[in-house]
This record gives C-alpha cells, structure tokens and sequence, in this order.
C-alpha cells in the first residue's frame, strides 16, 4: 500500500472521529454506562477523564448525568422509617433464650487436620489399589496346585497375596452394612455411641439444673410460709392459654432455660391459699407429657431475679398463648387479644403487669435472691 | 457551554456512602472486640451491635417483605442467625458486609417462600420523614415524590431493585455491594447503570418537576 493511501486512510478515520464528537452518537453507549458509576465517583482517572471530556461536547449525556444526580439525591431521602420499640424486645428475648454461640477451633490445628487426612486418604486408596490381588487366591483348597496366576497387566502375584481370604482380612476392613450396629467398629456404631454420650452429658446437666431450681424453690417456699399468715401472697399472674399441657410445657422449657424450677399446685387446692400445702405435699412436674385435664391450675415458678424479666417477657411469648390470641392483622387467626390482659405483648414488661392497682413486679418479689412467680393457667 | 456549568455538574469523588455508620476506624478497631464479647456471652454488647444495625437491617427486610410485620419477623430471625454465627465469623470482609450477607439470604429465603416478585406499595413504604415546620405544598410535594420513586422501584426487576436497595438506599459501596451479592464489581455497575435506565424511563422528568 502506497503512503499516499495510507495518509488518506488516517484523514478519512480523523475527520470520522471530528464528525462523531460533534454530532455526539453513542454507537456502543459506552460512555451512558458508565455515567451513574461517575456520579458516584467510581470510576478510574484515565476513564473519569474520558467521561469529563466527553461532557464538554455532548449535551444529552450532561443531560442524563444531571438526572442521575438529581435522582440518587432523592433516593437517599427515601428510608426513614422507624423500626417498632417492641422488635428489640423481641430481638433480645429470643437471644437470651439461645445458647452461648460456640467458638470455633483455632485455625491453626487446620492444616494439620487437612495433612493428616489426605494421608489417610492416599493410604486408603493405595490399599484398596491393592486389594483385587490380594483376594485373587479366593476358593483355593490346600490340595490345589499353587501356580502363581497371572494378573490384568501381566504381572505375576507372589504368593504370600495369593493365599489371603476375606476370612483373614483384618476386621476393620469387612463389608459394613449399615444394620450392622453390634459391631463396635462400625462407622455407625460409633456414631450412635458417641451421641449417646453426649445425651447423657446433656441429661446430666439438666438433672443437676433440676436439682439446684427445686432446692431454689424449696427455699422460697420456706421463706414464703416462714412469714405471717396474715402477710397477703403474691397474686397470680392470669393467663388465658389454649391448653394447659402445652402451656405447661411451654413454662417448664423456660423455667429451664432461665435455670429456675416450676411446681404447680393440685389442682383438688387450686385456690391461692393453697401454695401453703405445696411443701407439704411436693409434686414436682417430671420431664415426662403428663397431661392436666384440668381447666385451671395454679403453678408456682422460680426464677433467678436477674433474670426474671426475661422470663416474664418469654412467658409472655409462649407458643400456647400466641397461638390462640394473636394480635390482629397478622397471617393466621386474626383474633384479637381483648380478653386477656396479659397477652398483648406490649402490656408483658413487668413494668406493665399491672394487677389490682400494684404493678406484678413489686408482688412479684417475695423471695429475696430469686423471684416467686404465681401463675394462674386457665383454657 | 462554559467550564463553569461542566464544573457545577460534576460529581464529589469521594461520595459519603456510608449513612449512619460508624466511621471506618472505629469499625475495624472495635469489630472484633465487639464479636469477641458477643462470644463471650456479653448481651450488652449484642445490643450495641443491635444499635450499629437494627433500623438498617429492618428497612431492608420491610424492602423485600412489604409489610411491618413480616419485615420484624424477618430482622428477628436475622439477629438470631447473626447471634448463631457469630462464632463462624472470620474476619475476612467487614462485620458490615457479613450481617448484609446474612440478612439479604434471609430476605431472599422470605421472597423465595412468599414469591413475591412485584412488591405491593404499602403504607410503611411510603412513609417520609416530613417535618411540621416545612411548607404543606412542600411536604405534599415530597411525599407524592417519595410514592412515585417507590413505584418505580418496585416496577424494576429484582436484580436491578436489590442493587438499587443496597447502593442506593442503603448507602454500601460497590465493593460492598458486590461482596454481599457475590458478584463482580463491574455487575454490579452495570446493573445499577441499567437500573437508572429503567428508572429514567419510569420517571422521566418528573423528578426535575418535583423538587
């Protein structure tokens, strides 16, 4: 090609560029794309350079960047609405009713871990690369000849590998089938053992949390009846549940996790007076589904002081109060609350558990270093 | 046009992105501390990490939700998985990034659940901040361009609503944005590119007339 043709071709391209610049056509939009990332001030020097060029020529993309300006700014006026008070609340009962979150191991045990198994992972393999040749002499009586037999590749078995049966393979190595739980080295024996430990470490710790509430409780009511007769008894907190052996479950898991003890009272004495027979006559619930056919029942809680308001909000969330009174509005049964004024979750701080004109806090506190809560069950 | 009105329109380099969050410092000075005493049973400190992101995460649940009571139930159980995961927090992104991971995989399992693709405009979402000082006219203004932004928003495809969401209204950089949704850096500019598009479209010049 000549350098005539050449010095053409580059006039031709040169005056193209002039005549795009100035009527401004977006052929690719390259530069619209990457107008909002400008605005934001995303964009590279050298690309950011190009757009602010590009704007001193073009009116349509000065144009769209003056709208995207505009707009982000009444986007950001857009959120302002307020979380209800209640929802921390909530947030903070059901985190105080979770465990302790477990820490993970150190990161520093993971490479030894990850080396250790990859080596088991290589020997597993080089074993069971190993194993069709090992088996090979299956069948083989004592009075047979012991020609070597020749393999896939041609190799010749040496005869120590020849004379092995999987009746003298070791035991750890024999077919596992998963019903094969009788033997302890089974994949899912040990499974199975090693949850059964845990459970029981589980029902140990429960049994001695049960233990230390009962004693707690022991104490309150000592306390309780040590006092004068004529000392008035807490009065108990009414509640309107929609079955009182769900309800009941529902108070000895949080009597459990508050680490307190619940007891209620016969229901033959299901009058308040009657909390003077329940030392006399001690009915602990066990962990066992007793049902209580009873409409109403009477039940004596203990509860940590520091930790009795979490109880009380928690008492309030029970799934067998909720279910039967949700407030209105929400998905499911839109029955209001109105009959029970102890349902309606913003009325469930102690602070509000207002009964006969004194709030169920001050009645609450009986016992000094844990709380006595009375609790009236009714369907 | 001279280089005075090109100057006028172009924009802060360095954008404020961060609405209402604490500064960069004491985000990484006191992040780890603030997960090293949630770890330790510290309720206290859960409930600063509750003040850092509670109104954030909520807005963003009652985003994908469209109610109040569907967005309390949906930041209850982001907390909780927070609370949950704490322990499997690695410190590789920021703790802000981390609680917007889980919280959009929580708003993202509600709308999976619900199939909700076209959010209703409710109340909630249209309530604006508007103060009994200003002008009526002014506050009737703001509030009717508060509903049409809200309609448009929620005519935009999901995946164009939620970088809107997260950019946009909830202040998170690209990068930030782009961590949370796993995707690359320049996705998510053109999405968000694309977005406003959509959104031009919708709204023309209204928001010009509106101000």
């Amino acid at each position: 090609m000549s350098k005539k043709a050449v010095q053409a071709m580059n006039l031709n391209s040169s005056q193209k560029t002039e005549e795009t610049s100035s009527r401004c056509i977006h052929p690719s939009d390259a530069y619209r794309n990457q107008l909002k990332s400008f605005a934001d001030g995303a964009n590279g020097l050298v690309a950011g350079w190009r757009i602010r060029r590009h704007l001193t020529q073009c009116g349509a993309c000065r144009d769209e960047l003056h709208w995207i300006q505009t707009s982000n700014a009444h986007l950001s006026n857009l959120e302002s609405v307020e979380p209800s008070p209640r929802l921390r609340s909530r947030i903070m009962a059901e985190i105080s009713l979770e465990r302790k979150p477990i820490v993970r191991k150190p990161q520093l045990l993971k490479p030894a871990f990850t080396a250790a198994g990859s080596l088991v992972i290589v020997g597993l393999s080089a074993f069971l690369l190993a194993l069709p040749g090992m088996i090979h002499g299956r069948g083989r009586t004592a009075g047979e000849p012991t020609a070597p037999p020749n393999t896939a590749d041609g190799n010749i078995s040496n005869q120590k590998s020849a004379s092995i049966t999987p009746h003298s393979l070791p035991h750890k190595f024999k077919s596992e089938s998963p019903e094969d739980y009788s033997d302890p080295t089974s994949r899912e024996a040990q499974r199975i053992f090693l949850a059964r430990q845990a459970e029981d470490r589980l029902n140990v710790d429960r049994e001695n949390k049960r233990k230390r509430a009962e004693q707690l409780l022991a104490l309150n009511m000592k306390e309780l009846i040590g006092q004068k007769t004529d000392t008035p008894l807490p009065e108990p907190v009414h509640l309107q549940v929609a079955s009182i052996s769900a309800a009941m479950n529902d108070l000895r898991a949080i009597a459990a996790s508050y680490g307190g003890a619940i007891q209620n009272v016969p229901a033959a004495e299901s009058d308040l007076k009657a909390v003077h027979a329940i030392p006399n006559q001690p009915h602990v619930p066990t962990d066992s589904t007793a049902t209580h056919p009873s409409e109403r029942i009477l039940v004596a809680m203990s509860i940590p002081s520091d930790r009795s308001e979490e109880a009380l909000i928690s008492i309030s969330k029970m799934s067998s109060l909720t279910r039967k009174s949700r407030p209105s509005g929400t998905a499911g049964d839109p029955a209001p609350f109105k009959n029970s004024m102890m349902l309606e979750p913003r009325a469930l701080t102690p602070n509000k558990l207002a009964l006969s004109g004194r709030t169920a806090k001050d009645k609450l506190e009986v016992a000094a270093g844990s709380r006595l809560i009375l609790l009236e069950l009714r369907t | 046009m001279n280089n005075s009105t090109v100057e006028h329109i172009y924009p802060n380099p360095y954008p404020n992105h961060a609405k209402g969050r604490p500064s960069t410092n004491m985000a990484v000075a006191n992040e780890r501390d603030l997960v090293r005493k949630i770890l330790n049973g510290d309720q206290r400190a859960f409930e600063t990490l509750l003040d850092q992101y509670e109104k954030r995460v909520y807005r963003l649940a009652l985003r994908f939700t469209g109610t109040a009571s569907d967005a309390e139930d949906v930041t209850q159980n982001i907390f909780l998985g927070i609370y949950r995961g704490l322990a499997n927090f690695r410190g590789n992104s920021s703790l802000n990034t981390w609680v917007y991971r889980i919280a959009m995989n929580h708003c993202m399992e509600f709308q999976r659940k619900r199939k909700i693709d076209n959010l209703p405009l409710e109340e909630e979402l249209a309530l604006v901040a508007t103060d009994w000082r200003e002008d009526p006219e002014q506050a009737a203004g703001k509030n009717e361009l508060a509903d049409r932004l809200e309609q448009a928003i929620s005519k935009l495809s999901p995946l164009h609503r939620e970088v809107i969401i997260l950019h946009e209204l909830q202040g998170l950089t690209y990068v930030e944005v782009s961590d949370i949704l796993k995707v690359p850096v320049g996705t998510v500019k053109s999405r968000l590119s694309n977005a406003f598009k959509h959104l031009r479209e919708l709204l023309g010049s209204y928001v010009f007339d509106a101000v």
